[in-house]
């Protein structure tokens, strides 16, 4: 029987909702300001972004960069948040954002890939890809996915190849006397750049033991399943004092390490939660993090502009004839000075007026603005994003 | 013939008006926040993608969850069934060849799922999680061997994820649960057990085999969700199907289905259910409402729900 507190739930859910909507739906998701600084007549596109994630400091970042740009390269922004591993979560997510009247996607995973794209095609919608290296399409679907007019190209998350990274860290290592270091990565399955990363760390080791006195040793490497480092981990390697984890030592591997009360070992690892990370880096805290590397969000510039251009009916004369996938140079954080520059970027700030790239640079970099842009001063900009 | 007031009226069908409520609701406060974008063709056409598998899964889960039961392993099933279903047909070249192979898996795991629980004198709901275990680790194992992150079908698949073809399925399948549902045994002493276990097996009701039965049929719509879902999206990973549990839970219950089952239990609820949960996500999107506003929304809604629906005579939980 319904009675009168059921009836009072249902009006207050559907004031509440109602309120709810009317409140959030202007706000933050989409920028709809239109009008520049640069004075060029720009065109008004509205673009979705999926996100590998909902929340973090990498997010955060992101969404005020696009909407600090908003104005200036008159476009508006909506975001979903993507799974890593269901197709169909994606699929649906990329249909939403058609329907609410995207004209081009932006997407940081490579999952269910082909059938989205069939989406995009079927209703006119392009797509890129920024922060992901696109490696499962690349290597299992190249013709359907980078042969295919709706797919501009990607911008990789750091180096497609991030063999300098496992370079630099050896030489760290080296520099500062570690002596057992244990190495984890993702699965090479979902990762196998990683085990490019991991391999050129070890020659780099292996070549320094060759003259050493006192040579370093080097733990098997250890895959993580996207889960925590187990436990035994570290009882099972009691003698080390060092992890190079390219699996998301900030979320996956320090809080074992605090846990197991081995805050002597240092870690220097990939990704920035602008967290522990931070306050634990180098000289600071516990000391734990020694090395960090992560990539800029104003990276999404080279989906954008490729994206605009597109929408606009222009192209870069020297566009290559099929999409790419390009480097971004990524933040190497690897000692105080190093962090001391960090802090000052707009990944940590998630403040746009610290942004390296700005919306009037943007304008100026798209083909369909300015007749003297080129791709390859496009690419170009992605190298001069590191420290 | 005895008149039966209004007052009456609304009083027995309190909680379809409500379901039916919420979803009309749903789709008067989307339409209003997404201009109008909740009504254009394109959505219309990814709305039915999306509640396609929902409602097939829910129209199974609606006899398990009649007898006060619940399946948490069937997002599991689905991956697993998916990904075979890639394996089989791209190694022999036929589509009915892949359906056949996780028909039979899927009516096995419903006669593990519904007769070794008795004969083991467990509750379902651990060979239900015994079961999601399984299917979880053969899922990692299987994509670990193949050493992929994701695996496509070969077969083309344009007729099975076009509308037409999920409305024809949605339609046929809601005709046979209504039919089993209303007019058959099976219906009957599904929620018969719902209501009253012991009573039911006390009126000399074989409980056991129409257990069995409601784990077949619902292992049925199992694999029809899995064919649709992979026609829908062409490929299969380690994480296809993740959440399906959960997810047609909260459908069931949004359509205003009681949670420990019984008489009041209909098969309208996975449908009505399978709507709103999908509604609320595309116009959420549609809205453009930021995707953390948008996780407090769906709280309010499922909390509304079960402020509604929850009798407190009866304990904490729907009935």
């Amino acid at each position: 029987m319904i009675n009168f507190k059921k009836l009072a739930a249902l009006g207050l859910a559907a004031v509440m909702g109602i309120t709810t909507l009317v409140g959030c739906g202007s706000n933050g998701s989409s920028s709809t300001q239109g009008g520049n600084t640069t004075g060029v007549e720009t065109k008004h596109h509205k673009i979705g972004v999926g996100l590998y994630t909902d929340s973090g400091r990498a997010v955060d970042a992101i969404k005020a960069y696009l909407e600090g740009i908003s104005s200036e390269v008159d476009c508006e922004f909506s975001y979903v948040t993507l799974s890593t591993y269901d197709e169909a979560t994606n699929l649906s997510e990329v249909q939403n954002l058609i329907s609410s009247g995207c004209e081009g996607i932006i997407l940081t995973a490579d999952m269910g890939t082909t059938s989205i794209l069939q989406e995009c095609t079927s209703a006119g919608v392009y797509m890129a890809g920024f922060l992901c290296d696109y490696n499962t399409s690349y290597t299992t679907a190249y013709d359907e996915v980078f042969g295919s007019e709706y797919f501009l190209g990607t911008v990789c998350d750091g180096w497609q190849d991030s063999s300098q990274y496992g370079i630099d860290v050896a030489n760290s290592i080296i520099e500062n006397g570690y002596k057992n270091v244990g190495v984890i990565t993702f699965p090479s399955w979902a990762y196998p750049n990683q085990a490019d990363t991991d391999k050129a760390f070890r020659a780099t080791i292996e070549e320094y033991n060759k003259t050493a006195e006192e040579p370093i040793t080097l733990v098997d490497t250890v895959e993580l399943q996207f889960a925590p480092l187990e436990d035994t981990y570290l009882s099972e390697h009691q003698d080390i004092d060092c992890i190079f984890s390219l699996a998301a030592g900030a979320n996956f591997v320090y809080p074992v390490i605090v846990a197991a009360g081995r805050t002597d070992i240092a870690l220097y690892t990939t990704g920035f939660e602008a967290t522990d990370d931070v306050e634990n880096f180098g000289s600071a805290g516990n000391g734990v993090f020694k090395g960090i590397m992560c990539s800029a969000p104003e990276a999404i510039v080279y989906p954008l502009c490729l994206l605009i251009d597109k929408l606009n009916g222009t192209t870069y004369a020297d566009l290559p004839e099929k999409s790419e996938r390009v480097d971004c140079t990524p933040y190497e954080v690897i000692s105080d000075k190093d962090m001391e520059q960090m802090k000052t970027k707009l990944y940590f700030t998630a403040d746009y007026k610290d942004a390296v790239i700005t919306g009037a640079d943007i304008v100026k970099m798209c083909a369909s603005y300015n007749s003297d842009a080129t791709y390859a001063a496009l690419v170009e900009k992605l190298q001069g994003l590191g420290l | 013939m005895k008149k039966i007031s209004t007052k009456e009226w609304i009083s027995n069908h309190g909680a379809d008006i409500l379901s039916y409520g919420g979803l009309i609701l749903c789709i008067l406060i989307f339409s209003i926040t997404s201009k109008g974008l909740l009504w254009s063709s394109y959505n219309f056409r990814i709305l039915i993608q999306s509640v396609c598998v929902y409602a097939v899964l829910s129209m199974g889960a609606i006899f398990i969850y009649s007898m006060g039961y619940m399946d948490i392993s069937v997002g599991a099933q689905v991956g697993v069934y998916c990904i075979l279903m890639i394996l089989v047909t791209n190694q022999t070249g036929s589509l009915l060849a892949g359906f056949a192979v996780i028909l039979a898996l899927a009516l096995i795991s419903g006669l593990i799922n519904g007769y070794v629980a008795v004969m083991l004198g467990l509750p379902s709901i651990v060979t239900s999680i015994f079961l999601m275990s399984i299917f979880g680790g053969v899922q990692v194992l299987m994509m670990e061997k193949l050493a992929v992150n994701s695996i496509a079908i070969q077969a083309d698949m344009t007729l099975f994820k076009s509308t037409g073809f999920m409305i024809g399925v949605i339609i046929v399948l809601a005709l046979i649960s209504i039919y089993l549902y209303k007019f058959t045994q099976l219906g009957e002493y599904v929620k018969s057990i719902g209501a009253n276990e012991l009573a039911t097996e006390f009126s000399g009701i074989n409980t056991v085999k129409w257990k069995v039965f409601a784990y077949a049929f619902f292992g049925v719509c199992v694999a029809v969700g899995a064919f649709l879902l992979t026609a829908r999206t062409g490929a299969a990973g380690k994480g296809t199907g993740t959440g399906y549990a959960m997810d047609i839970m909260v459908a069931l219950l949004l359509g205003g289905m009681p949670l420990s089952g019984g008489m009041k239990s209909k098969i309208s609820s996975s449908l009505v259910g399978a709507f709103t949960y999908v509604i609320l996500s595309n116009g959420l999107t549609l809205s453009r409402v930021d995707v953390k506003y948008g996780y407090v929304i769906k709280a309010i809604v499922f909390l509304a729900v079960i402020m509604i629906t929850c009798r407190k005579k009866d304990g904490v939980l729907p009935r």
